[in-house]
């Protein structure tokens, strides 16, 4: 079953995965290596190897408590914040080990952001929600330069229109959809590398999920994605690859269309298709 | 019921959705052999009873072939397959096309044999089918046999098995003089009608490998397939 998807006899190539996986290049953003993630004396990563690529949207599935948040995690140093927990081994983005002593956690945070489960806007205004990030981090040399961070990360979470006119409006005010994707323009107006996302359409409708999955093709443009879903559906819909997580190992990692087609692991095939407890 | 290689799933629902589209299926691919059977036998007989039954039970293939097309529209909406599960409907829906159209041949026989019975045709020329009859329906029995049991080594002698057509070549090379002009080509269509029905089985038979294996073996050549499904023996 070891065939790689050029070759004949594969069959069902996602035509759509694979124009995006032949513009992606194969430069490496993160390369995680050996890593073990414990919490006291539970392991909860058993000694993960996987190199994500630029501009690659990765989707990291596998059942409930298999680790995929925990692994998510590791690759911008949000466990840090965790009472408890240990990670080891070796994380590079773009060469750089994250885990060094000298690394600026505040910058690592936005250069690999994170979009969670549950839309978090500040209790603050829509504007200040955005401006916020790129403040923090000295991005912006005017009110004006601000304002056009402010402008075009709306623009490119496809939220601008919805709101351009009530910018002075809490971010909590919008609906689920739109609080996600202002957390979404919130990520991106600190420019990062790689944005990391924790099951983000959990809390949406199938709309406004599909407004996400959307964004999600745009921006993976411009910057490289890691996913972490429970819906099979989701997953084969957004990635180019598909890791699939088992008890804190990593069980398989493929083109999608594969993986959804052909996996090569049992244990995978049995999450996928839905055979498993 | 675990017929299916990857064991069961979460939802036994899903299970039985996709154990009927199985066994009909296989009852669909069992009614068209017996209908190409039928059909052979009507003409080198000239029996007319057996030839209407044939030409009366085409109803029957087509409304299975309505109710796997259906029960394959049901499960993608529903279950949203993936990996083997989604392979399987994919070859369900194209085997079907493949044993609808097996017994299409099967009616065509049938009327040629009820338009021979009315003329008066003899039947003497005809019972040359069943040197062609034989290996075509041994191949359409082991390709459902290959179907049923998913037995990918079976399913690939099916598909390189061309014995029946080194037959159709030796029955056309020692031609027999018929007077009739009529009735010769109607012999050649009725050789060629039994023809499509062991391409079709050979074709059911790489649905069935696409189907347990996730390869696609359409085109190639022997050696590719040897590449391709290491561990099969390609005689
Ligand atoms: N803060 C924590 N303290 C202690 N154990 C934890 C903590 N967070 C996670 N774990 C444990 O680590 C393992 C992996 O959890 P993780 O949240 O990474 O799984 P997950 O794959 O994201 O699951 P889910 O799909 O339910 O979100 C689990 O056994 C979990 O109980
Ligand atoms: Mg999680």
């Amino acid at each position: 079953m070891n065939m790689a998807n050029s070759q004949p006899g594969s069959m069902m190539t996602n035509t759509l995965g694979k124009a995006a996986s032949q513009q992606m290049s194969r430069e490496v953003t993160v390369s995680a290596q050996d890593v073990k993630v414990y919490y006291g004396d539970t392991q909860a990563i058993k000694g993960i190897n996987l190199d994500i690529y630029r501009n690659e949207v990765i989707a990291f599935i596998g059942p409930s408590g298999c680790g995929k948040s925990t692994f998510l995690r590791v690759l911008n140093r949000m466990n840090d914040t965790i009472d408890g927990c240990r990670v080891e081994g070796k994380v590079t983005l773009d060469g750089e080990d994250i885990y060094d002593k000298s690394l600026d956690v505040v910058l690592l945070r936005a250069r690999v952001g994170m979009v969670f489960q549950k839309p978090n806007p500040f209790p603050k205004s829509i504007f200040e929600n955005i401006a916020y990030g790129p403040r923090l981090h000295g991005l912006a040399s005017s009110k004006t330069d601000l304002e056009g961070i402010v402008e075009s990360s709306l623009k490119r979470a496809g939220l601008w229109n919805e709101v351009k006119d009530r910018l002075d409006q809490p971010g909590t005010g919008l609906s689920g959809g739109q609080q996600q994707r202002l957390c979404i323009a919130r990520t991106i107006a600190v420019s990062p590398e790689m944005i990391l996302m924790d099951e983000p359409c959990s809390a949406l409708d199938p709309i406004a999920t599909a407004k996400v999955e959307e964004l999600i093709s745009e921006l993976s443009r411009e910057y490289t994605i890691a996913i972490v879903t429970h819906s099979m559906q989701q997953a084969a819909r957004v990635s180019h690859r598909t890791a699939y997580f088992h008890l804190g190992d990593l069980i398989e990692v493929n083109a999608t269309d594969k993986v959804f087609t052909q996996p090569e692991h049992e244990l995978t095939e049995a999450y996928i298709t839905g055979r498993f407890g | 019921m675990g017929r299916f290689p990857q064991g069961r799933h979460s939802s036994a629902q899903f299970d039985d959705e996709l154990n009927s589209i199985h066994s009909h299926l296989l009852e669909m691919g069992r009614l068209a052999m017996q209908q190409v059977q039928r059909a052979t036998t009507a003409l080198t007989t000239g029996d007319l009873t057996l030839a209407s039954r044939v030409l009366f039970d085409e109803a029957q293939v087509d409304r299975l072939e309505k109710i796997i097309d259906e029960e394959c529209a049901l499960v993608l909406a529903r279950r949203q397959p993936a990996a083997g599960d989604l392979r399987m409907l994919i070859a369900a829906s194209k085997g079907v096309a493949d044993l609808e159209r097996v017994g299409d041949e099967a009616a065509k026989l049938a009327s040629m044999a009820e338009d021979n019975v009315r003329s008066g045709t003899s039947v003497a020329p005809y019972t040359m089918l069943h040197q062609l009859s034989v290996p075509v329906l041994a191949l359409l029995e082991r390709s459902l046999e290959a179907l049923s049991r998913f037995d990918l080594q079976l399913a690939v002698e099916v598909t390189v098995d061309r014995r029946y057509r080194d037959v159709l070549g030796e029955l056309l090379a020692k031609w027999p003089k018929v007077a009739d002009r009529g009735a010769m080509i109607d012999l050649i269509w009725a050789l060629r009608s039994l023809e499509r029905v062991g391409d079709h089985a050979r074709n059911l038979s790489e649905q069935a490998i696409f189907c347990i294996s996730g390869k696609d073996i359409r085109h190639l050549s022997r050696d590719q397939l040897m590449d391709l499904l290491p561990g099969v023996s390609v005689p």
